[in-house]
């Protein structure tokens, strides 16, 4: 069953006297359990993609066209009453920065107490009692002292733990991971995205994990769309991409990765920066930096095209618990994507 | 680490203790006057004409009995003063909380509904603070007690001024709060409450209110000196509370007429208590504020 589904999503920003595409004919589909990476470099509209999903878009940025479906029920139209009923209860979102998701004069226990109770009837002892199991959950001990405490009494990998437990109160179906680990040093980030993702198989959980970090998010999602400049250049099966990437991008993306080098060159690097969101490039917007860029690129937005379901190769670094066919064929928005006779 | 508690910082702190024995001492010796003065200066039975304008105990002529001195009526210097600094702090505080609450709820509907209200609220609370509050509340008062025959505006007098003290003050906290409230909703913890489906008004009132207390409570303090000064003031102006019940400012004023007759400490007495009142106050709303702001303290 499809779970989220995103199709020809558009938002822009509205000035007064201009208008900036910002998300450019978005779709995604995901079904239950599934896990999905949404991947790509700053700006280039992962986070406006997931914030739309709760409509939590500031203005000037507006959904321009499109629509959401979540669990068939369209979100785009939905009031504010329907969306909070919705929010935190099947869908909910972890944030990039833990020291500011807490709010610094409530205890951990009202945070966790409020987001349980917002849903449900639930008497304070019964809120209460659940929030202790979930902390459990997310590997924190002593949970009646810890309840009582403020957030600036923990530590930063603490911290996103309780938004991960304040997360999970109310038995999401999706998660929202918006660069969970950026704020978090690289030990704890392991044990983060660790814990993340054994929830997620736990309580079966789907995700969508955005993050820059093409390494991180393979380690963990099942399929991964690459996002560049507001459109999605490519999406199939995390361990396809990785091995297989069609889109140029994509290939330099892995390039930048060291944990994908096998030689120990210097890595490389794709030239040039992302360009702004009003000052995209006519044709495929990434022929300025593309090194396979041919004189089509620069006159025609690209198509869509259908890449053929790949044969499975393992990859070892990919960590595997379930193989759902992925619901979506891959596809690539290229003229012409690499490795298409390989598999 | 564990952030030290109000009672550890404030223990080893001179300034405070000075300030606050103080200030208690004398919220003490106001609230509790009725039990500890010698005399009920509302009484007329208790006190005699022929007491009239004795010094203070340690002058000549003074005597034990009068620790302060008397007034021309004969009143226990020592008596009035307490009286009267009861009924100024009543007035005040009384005063200081329907500010808060009027600023405060004013505030917080200006920040969160924004657009027009937020311009609407704040306009008008620019208009109020062009005006003095001195100059709004003598305006006030003079034509409310027009309107009403003397006994009746006597009666009536503390609310009046309460009221109008409180209603005068309101967009100092509007401010404070709306700007709090500006900066406040814009923190990433109250995106995790909205993603959590946290209503709006609870946002507003669980969230946002709790981390704008510390400003508010700092004003408040110093709203409290204030608001005894003004009453002071219009007591001082004939605007304030009726003879019988006089209140700091009224002593001091009734005392001005003697000063120059040699019976100084019938304007002196108050004027000290009024004075060491309002500093205390200040000094502490000072620590509050250095207290509650993290960057200050050391």
């Amino acid at each position: 069953m499809k779970l989220l589904e995103i199709k020809n999503l558009t938002l822009s920003f509205q000035y007064p006297n201009k208008e900036v595409i910002a998300l450019d004919d978005f779709s995604l589909t995901i079904a239950a359990g599934e896990r999905i990476g949404l991947v790509g470099e700053s700006g280039a509209g992962k986070s406006l993609a997931i914030f739309s999903i709760l409509k939590l878009l500031k203005p000037p940025c507006k959904i321009k066209s499109g629509s959401i479906r979540f669990c068939g029920r369209e979100i785009t139209t939905m009031n504010e009453t329907e969306l909070n009923r919705l929010r935190g209860d099947k869908i909910t979102m972890i944030f990039q920065n833990p020291l500011g998701s807490l709010n610094p004069v409530l205890t951990v226990g009202t945070h966790l107490i409020e987001t349980a109770r917002a849903h449900s009837s639930l008497s304070y002892k019964e809120a209460y009692d659940l929030a202790c199991s979930r902390l459990n959950d997310v590997k924190i001990t002593r949970v009646h002292e810890r309840m009582r405490a403020y957030p600036n009494e923990f530590s930063g990998g603490m911290r996103q733990r309780i938004v991960i437990a304040c997360a999970l109160m109310t038995n999401p179906q999706l998660m929202l991971i918006d660069e969970p680990t950026t704020a978090l040093d690289v030990t704890i980030q392991a044990e983060i995205m660790e814990l993340i993702y054994n929830l997620s198989v736990e309580k079966k959980c789907a995700f969508i994990l955005v993050s820059h970090d093409l390494g991180l998010v393979s380690q963990l999602t099942e399929r991964v769309l690459v996002l560049y400049a507001g459109q999605i250049v490519e999406a199939n099966a995390t361990r396809q991409i990785i091995r297989y990437p069609h889109h140029p991008y994509t290939k330099g993306l892995i390039e930048c990765l060291p944990e994908f080098q096998r030689t120990k060159k210097q890595l490389k690097v794709i030239p040039g920066r992302m360009p702004g969101l009003d000052e995209w490039p006519v044709g495929c917007r990434f022929h300025p930096r593309c090194d396979f860029a041919k004189n089509d690129c620069k006159e025609k937005m690209p198509a869509v095209t259908r890449l053929k379901k790949a044969v499975s190769a393992p990859v070892s670094n990919v960590k595997r618990t379930s193989s759902l066919n992925t619901p979506v064929a891959p596809y690539v928005k290229c003229f012409y994507p690499l490795n298409e006779k390989k598999p | 680490m564990k952030e030290r508690t109000f009672f550890e910082v404030a223990r080893n702190d001179y300034q405070f203790l000075i300030t606050a024995s103080i200030l208690i001492l004398w919220l003490g010796g106001a609230f509790l006057a009725p039990w500890l003065v010698p005399q009920n200066p509302y009484d007329l039975t208790s006190f005699d004409i022929l007491d009239s304008e004795l010094p203070p105990a340690w002058i000549e002529g003074g005597t034990r009995q009068f620790l302060f001195g008397t007034d021309p009526q004969g009143r226990d210097i020592l008596s009035t003063v307490f009286y009267g600094m009861r009924l100024s702090l009543i007035i005040s505080i009384s005063a200081v909380m329907i500010q808060l609450m009027l600023g405060t709820f004013l505030g917080l509907m200006a920040g969160y509904l924004g657009g027009r209200w937020d311009s609407f609220i704040m306009r008008t609370a620019d208009v109020q603070l062009s005006l003095s509050t001195l100059m709004l509340t003598i305006i006030t008062l003079a034509i409310i007690k027009n309107f009403f025959a003397q006994e009746v505006y006597d009666r009536l007098a503390i609310y009046m001024i309460i009221m109008v003290i409180g209603v005068a003050e309101w967009p100092q906290y509007a401010r404070v709060v709306r700007s709090g409230v500006l900066v406040e909703r814009e923190k990433e913890y109250v995106a995790a409450a909205r993603v959590v489906g946290v209503s709006p008004r609870i946002i507003l009132f669980k969230h946002i209110f709790p981390n704008l207390i510390s400003p508010l409570l700092v004003i408040a303090t110093v709203q409290v000196a204030n608001a005894i000064i003004s009453e002071a003031a219009l007591s001082f102006l004939g605007l304030g509370m009726p003879p019988t019940q006089p209140s700091l400012g009224l002593l001091i004023s009734r005392g001005f007429e003697y000063i120059f007759s040699g019976a100084w400490w019938i304007t002196f007495i108050p004027s000290f208590f009024l004075v060491v009142l309002i500093v205390t106050i200040n000094i502490l709303g000072g620590w509050f504020e250095d207290y509650f702001n993290p960057k200050l303290y050391k």
